[in-house]
C-alpha cells in the first residue's frame, strides 16, 4: 500500500543517532549491554557477565547469542552460548581465549566494567525437546561445555530427579570450566553423574580415555537409550554422530559445533565462474564457500560467525544453484537470500556484491 | 586461481582512439594486474581511518540536516532561510554523494555496520535504492559507456554520440538538458523504471506497473517529506519550509547533475560500440573505464561536495574502494595511465562542463560518424 503514512516514518538508524547523544546505551535497533563483570574460570576462560540495557534478551537454554563489538572500525561478531538461566536479569558468557580470535581476545585482555557490546537474535535448536525426556546423556569438550552446562542446569531446573550424565573432556584438571558448580550440583541432584575426563592431566594423576564407543559402554551403559546432547571440538563431534548413527538413532543425538567448518576436499568440486554484479567482476570460484571466493576475489562482504548462523553475510544471488553446506539444501531460485559463508556454488553463480 | 574467467589466457587488444594508443594483448593484461595491485593493496590497508570518516560523514548529514530543517522552521526571517536551505542542500549533497552514492556501491560493507551496508542503504533522493542499484552499480557501472547498453548516455532522450540517430526533436535537447538538471532526483528515479523503453514497445506496459510499485513509494515519501510533513509541521512556515526544500532539492539536482554529466560526457570522455564487450577482459575493461571517464580537479572541499566523484576515473576502476582513498590512488592510476599512453581526462569542472554543453549542443544538430572520424571510437 502507499500510505502517506508509512512513507513519512523516519529511518529507524536515524532516530538512533538522536537517541544516542541522550545517552550512547539507547537505540532502536540494538540490543545493547554493559559489561557488569568479569571472573576467571580457567587459565584460558573468561565469564563476562552483561546487563542489557534496555530489555532483556530472551533465549532458550542452549541457545547461543550473538555478542557484537566494534574493533579497529569493524564491526566483529562472535556466537557464545550464555551460562546464565534464561530469566536471570543479567547475561553470562563464558568466553574461551583464541589468540588469533579478536573477539575472545578483546574479551580476554582489553575489556572493561561498563564497556557496551551489542548483542543480536539468540540462534540455535541445541535446547531441550519439548516433550521431556526420562535420561540424558551430556557430552561436553573445551568450551563446548558452555552450552551444555546451560541445557543441563535448565534440566535439573525443571526436573530435580532426572536421571542425567555428563562427559567432559578437557586439557588439563585445571581447564574444566564450573567443576565446582557441577559437583556441587552432583550433590544435590542424586540421579546426575559427572565425569571430568582429563586427557593430559598434569597433576600426576592417569590421563583418561579419549571418547569411543568402548568408553560410552563402560560409562554409561544405557547411552542408546538417552536424550543426547554433545558439544564440542569437530573431531569429538564427528566420533559422536558416527556412533550414534550407526546405530540408526541419529535424531536423538543435539549437537552444536563452535569450531568453523572443516574444508572439504578440493579435489571433486570444479571452479565455476562467480559474478559480482555490484562489484562488476567475475572470478573463477574454485574456494569451499561463496564467501571464501568472494574474499580471494579481493572483495570483503560483511561477515560475522563464519558458520552459517548469524545471517551477517546473507546477500541477495541474483541467479545460480548452491548448495546450503550445513543442512545440504540446494537452493537454485533467482533472487533469493542466501548466507555466503556456508553455500557451496554448484554452477555459475551471480550475486549483489 | 581466481583469474576472470570472461578473458581467455590472453587478453584481447585494444584498439587505439583518438587521444589514446593502441595497447597490445600482454600490456593490456599488464595494465590490468598493475590496477588489481594497487586495489589489493587498498583494500588490505582498510581500518579505523576510514571507518571513522565515514561515520564522521553519516553524522554531517544529519547535524546539517536537523540545523537546515530547524533553521526553515524560522524561515520567515530572511537569513534564518537563506542559512536553513543552505545547510539542507548540503546535507543532501552529502548524503547523496559521499555517504549515499558510496555507501550503496558497498564500499564500507566490510565495517559490518548495518546502517552503512551497501545492500539496504537508502537516501535522501527520490529513486528507490534497489532501482539505483540496479540500473547504476551494474547497467552502467558493468557497460559504461556502451551504445545500446549504458543507459546513462543521455538518460534515455539526450543525444551525445554519433551512434544515437538523429531526430528533429534533439534540436530542443539544451532546453531538455536544463529541465533534466533542475529536476535530477525524478529523472533519475524515473529513468531507472526504463520508461523510454516502454515508450518504444521493448518493454510491455505490464511489466511496468509491477516493477514500479517500490519506485512510485519511494518517489511518494520524498515528495511528503519535503512538501507536505515538514511544511506541515512548520505550522505558520508552512510556506517558507516549503520553499526552502525545494530551492536545497534544486541546488543538489544542480550540482549532482553538473558533476554526473562531467564523469562520463565531457568532449574526449569516449563511448563504446557493444563489440568491446566480446570476450572483454578484466584488463581490457580497466581501459574502457579509463577511456570513458573524466576527472574534475580542485581542492578538497570540491572533492568532498562531488562525493570524490571528481575522481570519476579511479571510481570507475575502483566502484567498491572507499572513495575517501580515490585521491591517492589517483597519482599511480594517473602514473600507469602515461606509461601505457593511455588519455587521463582531467580539468576544471568549469573547463570540462563547458566541453559537456558544447557536446550537448553539437549532438543536437545531425552529426554523422564520418565528419568525427576518430572521436568516441
Amino acid at each position: 500500500m502507499l500510505s502517506l503514512r508509512e512513507a513519512a516514518l523516519p529511518d529507524r538508524h536515524w532516530i538512533d543517532f538522536v537517541l544516542q547523544h541522550l545517552d550512547p546505551a539507547l537505540s532502536l535497533t540494538r540490543t545493547l549491554a554493559r559489561i557488569e563483570a568479569i571472573r576467571s574460570e580457567t587459565p584460558d576462560m573468561k565469564t563476562v557477565v552483561l546487563r542489557p540495557v534496555q530489555r532483556p534478551v530472551v533465549f532458550a537454554a542452549g541457545q547461543s547469542v550473538p555478542v557484537r563489538v566494534v574493533l579497529g572500525g569493524v564491526v566483529h561478531e562472535r556466537p557464545y552460548s550464555p551460562t546464565s538461566a534464561p530469566g536471570d536479569t543479567t547475561l553470562a558468557i563464558t568466553v574461551k581465549h583464541r589468540p588469533a580470535g579478536v573477539v575472545s581476545s578483546w574479551l580476554h585482555e582489553r575489556a572493561a566494567i561498563g564497556d557496551l557490546v551489542e548483542l543480536g537474535e539468540p540462534m540455535g535448536d541445541f535446547v531441550l525437546p519439548p516433550s521431556f525426556p526420562a535420561r540424558l546423556l551430556f557430552v561436553a569438550g573445551g568450551s563446548g561445555i558452555t552450552a551444555v552446562y546451560a541445557v543441563l542446569r535448565d534440566a535439573l531446573r525443571v526436573r530435580h530427579e532426572i536421571d542425567a550424565t555428563l562427559l567432559y573432556y578437557a586439557r588439563r584438571p585445571a581447564d574444566f570450566a564450573f567443576a565446582s558448580e557441577l559437583r556441587a550440583l552432583e550433590r544435590r541432584h542424586p540421579a546426575l553423574r559427572v565425569h571430568l575426563l582429563a586427557q593430559h592431566p598434569d597433576d600426576g594423576t592417569p590421563p583418561a580415555d579419549r571418547f569411543s564407543p568402548a568408553q560410552l559402554d563402560a560409562l554409561v551403559p544405557d547411552h542408546l537409550q538417552r536424550e543426547a546432547f554433545a558439544c564440542g571440538p569437530a573431531s569429538l563431534l564427528d566420533a559422536v554422530s558416527e556412533h550414534w548413527s550407526a546405530a540408526g538413532l541419529g535424531s536423538r543425538l543435539h549437537r552444536e559445533s563452535f569450531a568453523p567448518l572443516p574444508e572439504v576436499s578440493d579435489d571433486d568440486r570444479d571452479a565455476v565462474p562467480v559474478t559480482f554484479r555490484r562489484s562488476v567482476r567475475t572470478v573463477d570460484g574454485d574456494g569451499p564457500t561463496l564467501l571464501a571466493i568472494a574474499e580471494a576475489a579481493g572483495l570483503r562482504p560483511p561477515t560475522g560467525c563464519r558458520m552459517g548462523i548469524c545471517r551477517t553475510c546473507t546477500c541477495t544471488k541474483i541467479s545460480g544453484a548452491v548448495r546450503d553446506r550445513v543442512t545440504g539444501a540446494i537452493d537454485d531460485a533467482p533472487m533469493s537470500r542466501i548466507r555466503l559463508c556456508v553455500s557451496e556454488p554448484l554452477g555459475p553463480v551471480t550475486l549483489d556484491l | 586461481m581466481n583469474a576472470p574467467v570472461n578473458l581467455p589466457a590472453r587478453s584481447a587488444a585494444v584498439p587505439a582512439s583518438r587521444t589514446s594508443r593502441a595497447l597490445t594483448p600482454d600490456e593490456v593484461a599488464a595494465f590490468g594486474s598493475e590496477l588489481d595491485a594497487l586495489r589489493a593493496e587498498v583494500m588490505a590497508s582498510l581500518g579505523e581511518r576510514e571507518a571513522s570518516y565515514i561515520r564522521d560523514v553519516q553524522a554531517i548529514v544529519r547535524y546539517t540536516e536537523i540545523g537546515g530543517r530547524g533553521l526553515l522552521m524560522v524561515g520567515w526571517l530572511p537569513p534564518a532561510w537563506l542559512a536553513g536551505t543552505g545547510l539542507l542542500a548540503f546535507s543532501k549533497i552529502v548524503d547523496n554523494m559521499e555517504l549515499g552514492h558510496n555507501v550503496m556501491h558497498g564500499q564500507y560493507d566490510w565495517m559490518n555496520e548495518p546502517s552503512l551496508r551497501g545492500d539496504t542503504y537508502e537516501w535522501d533522493h527520490a529513486c528507490d535504492g534497489d532501482d539505483w542499484r540496479h540500473s547504476h552499480n551494474y547497467m552502467h557501472h558493468a557497460f559504461t559507456n556502451v551504445e545500446g547498453r549504458d543507459r546513462d548516455i543521455g538518460y534515455g532522450f539526450l543525444r551525445l554520440c554519433d551512434a544515437q540517430p538523429w531526430q528533429p526533436l534533439h534540436l530542443l535537447q539544451g532546453l531538455g538538458a536544463m529541465a533534466l538538471a533542475s529536476l535530477f532526483q525524478w529523472g533519475i528515479a524515473l529513468h531507472d523504471l526504463e520508461i523510454d523503453e516502454v515508450l518504444r514497445g521493448r518493454i510491455p506496459p505490464g511489466e511496468l506497473l509491477r516493477d514500479s510499485r517500490p519506485a512510485l513509494k519511494k518517489m511518494l515519501r520524498q515528495f511528503a517529506k519535503d512538501y507536505v510533513v515538514f511544511p506541515v509541521l512548520a505550522g505558520p512556515s508552512f510556506l517558507p519550509v516549503l520553499a526552502g526544500n525545494a530551492v536545497a532539492n534544486l541546488l543538489r539536482d544542480l550540482w549532482t547533475f553538473g558533476i554526473i554529466f562531467c564523469g562520463h560526457f565531457t568532449a574526449e570522455a569516449e563511448t563504446f560500440p557493444e563489440s568491446m564487450l566480446e570476450n572483454e577482459s578484466r584488463g581490457a575493461w580497466y581501459v574502457r573505464q579509463v577511456r570513458g571517464s573524466s576527472n574534475l580537479e580542485g581542492g578538497p572541499v570540491f572533492h568532498f561536495l562531488t562525493g570524490n566523484l571528481s575522481h570519476q576515473i579511479e571510481h570507475h576502476l575502483f566502484p567498491d574502494v572507499p572513495a575517501v582513498r580515490y585521491a591517492d590512488m589517483a597519482e599511480r592510476v594517473r602514473e600507469t595511465c602515461a606509461r601505457y599512453e593511455q588519455n587521463y581526462n582531467t580539468g576544471s569542472f568549469w573547463s570540462q562542463f563547458a566541453t559537456v554543453i558544447a557536446r550537448i549542443v553539437k549532438y543536437s544538430f545531425p552529426t554523422w560518424p564520418a565528419a568525427e572520424p576518430a572521436l568516441a571510437r
